[in-house]
């Protein structure tokens, strides 16, 4: 083998335990510029990122992509967030799930908890709130990992 | 300091006209108010003193000589950047709708607690349309909410305008939202699209040069954002309430019984409020889809 060749498989297995390192987050809101921002603000921590436009795509993607945690709006076409919530905890009750909704009343913060959301960020969120999300999803992942 | 409403005060006041408020607000886009009107906005000097040292040939000088101003504190009003209420200050100053001692005035007067333009101009407003009493409260929330949140998310001033006509809008646009629980309430914006471009670049910091999807789905989501801000708040008075999805149609103009409309005035044009308690009936729009 080129000493070339070694260098890249070595480059290619670096990425590998990278990417395997990184959060995979799913992001479920019917807006796009939410997506788009929110999506931004992961990559620069360092996350994974997919998509989903509504509550049946969210379902699909922790079905076949298997995310880490899921940030999860309410309001949304075809199936809302908190029908969507309720799904996810039956397929897998230890995913980490955090509400981002605009949403976020007494009522529904009590709802979504008790469903067994991690937590719940009102819209608009801060930079900050969003940092510690992803860290409380680390640790449950950490949790998890070491049950 | 100067009332957070200040435009709509002067509205209110009689100071400014409904029919240029609009192109005052466009014009304090575009002033540096002078050292004299920041110290008055900001209450640090009365308008005797500002008279006195306008009349001075070196504003810093003559204040900093007289004592009226430390020279931090001038040094502090040249690096702030200018409240809202200072640069319609120095328009009205520049268009000689007032001079120096009536502009200390109306800041002072403003800036007293109980001094409420948007409760008061929404209450005159709801009288002529005899609403009734115990909605007059939440309307009156939600359009004091709904200016607050045009000067939070889209950096404007803004007032509102009793009536709601679209004067010269060719294509118009209105996005709307129901919100329902222990309250029902529907509220739309209909803007051109100009007026739409203009929000939303505002609210998203996106590059936007035509109304697109994005551009909608950025409408959308102010309302959803707004919204929700409201049904908290109501949440906190023991009123559940909840969201439906917001909408937008294309040349939609809102009917039904009980459809209240504003016209709002911003830095970046006018557009129309509608609320209704009892919900929009349409002819002929359906919602606008990608």
């Amino acid at each position: 083998m080129k000493e070339c060749d070694i260098i890249l498989n070595i480059i290619a297995l670096l990425e590998v335990r990278d990417l395997a390192d990184k959060l995979k987050i799913l992001i479920t809101d019917d807006s796009k510029l939410l997506r788009k921002k929110l999506r931004a603000e992961l990559e620069q921590l360092d996350c994974e990122v997919l998509e989903a436009e509504n509550g049946k795509e969210a379902i699909m993607k922790d079905l076949k992509e298997q995310p880490d945690g899921v940030i999860l709006d309410i309001v949304m076409p075809e199936v809302g967030g908190i029908e969507t919530l309720q799904v996810i905890k039956e397929i897998n009750p230890d995913l980490p799930v955090i509400m981002l909704s605009s949403a976020g009343t007494s009522q529904k913060l009590k709802e979504t908890l008790e469903l067994g959301a991690l937590d719940f960020i009102q819209k608009p969120y801060t930079s900050e709130q969003i940092k510690q999300a992803v860290e409380r999803i680390r640790r449950k992942v950490e949790e998890n990992n070491g049950k | 300091m100067a009332n957070r409403y200040f435009s709509q005060y002067l509205l209110n006041k009689g100071v400014l006209a409904p029919e240029n408020a609009g192109e005052m607000l466009a014009k304090s886009l575009h002033v540096t108010p002078d050292l004299s009107v920041l110290a008055l906005e900001k209450g640090l000097i009365n308008s005797e003193q500002a008279l006195e040292l306008a009349e001075s040939a070196g504003f810093i000088r003559a204040a900093l000589g007289k004592n009226y101003l430390t020279a931090l504190q001038l040094d502090d009003l040249k690096k702030a950047v200018p409240e809202r209420s200072a640069c319609l200050g120095q328009v009205l100053l520049d268009e000689g709708v007032v001079g120096l001692s009536e502009l200390a005035k109306l800041f002072e007067e403003s800036a007293v607690p109980e001094c409420h333009p948007v409760e008061s101009a929404v209450h005159d407003m709801l009288v002529s349309w005899n609403v009734d009493e115990n909605d007059y409260g939440y309307i009156k929330d939600y359009v004091e909410l709904f200016l607050g949140a045009l000067q939070r998310f889209m950096n404007t001033d803004a007032l509102i305008i009793q009536g709601g006509n679209s004067d010269g809008v060719d294509t118009t646009y209105l996005t709307y939202q129901s919100m329902g629980g222990a309250l029902q309430l529907t509220v739309g914006c209909r803007m051109n699209g100009d007026v739409m471009l203009s929000m939303a670049k505002r609210f998203s910091g996106e590059v936007l040069t035509e109304v697109d999807e994005m551009a909608i789905d950025c409408i959308e989501e102010f309302c959803n954002v707004l919204n929700g801000l409201y049904i908290v708040n109501m949440s906190g008075k023991s009123q559940d309430m909840d969201l439906d999805m917001p909408q937008t149609v294309e040349n939609g103009e809102p009917g039904g019984d009980n459809v209240f409309q504003l016209r709002v005035e911003t830095e970046f044009g006018g557009f129309v409020l509608y609320l209704s308690m009892d919900g929009f009936v349409f002819e002929d729009s359906k919602p606008l889809r990608w």
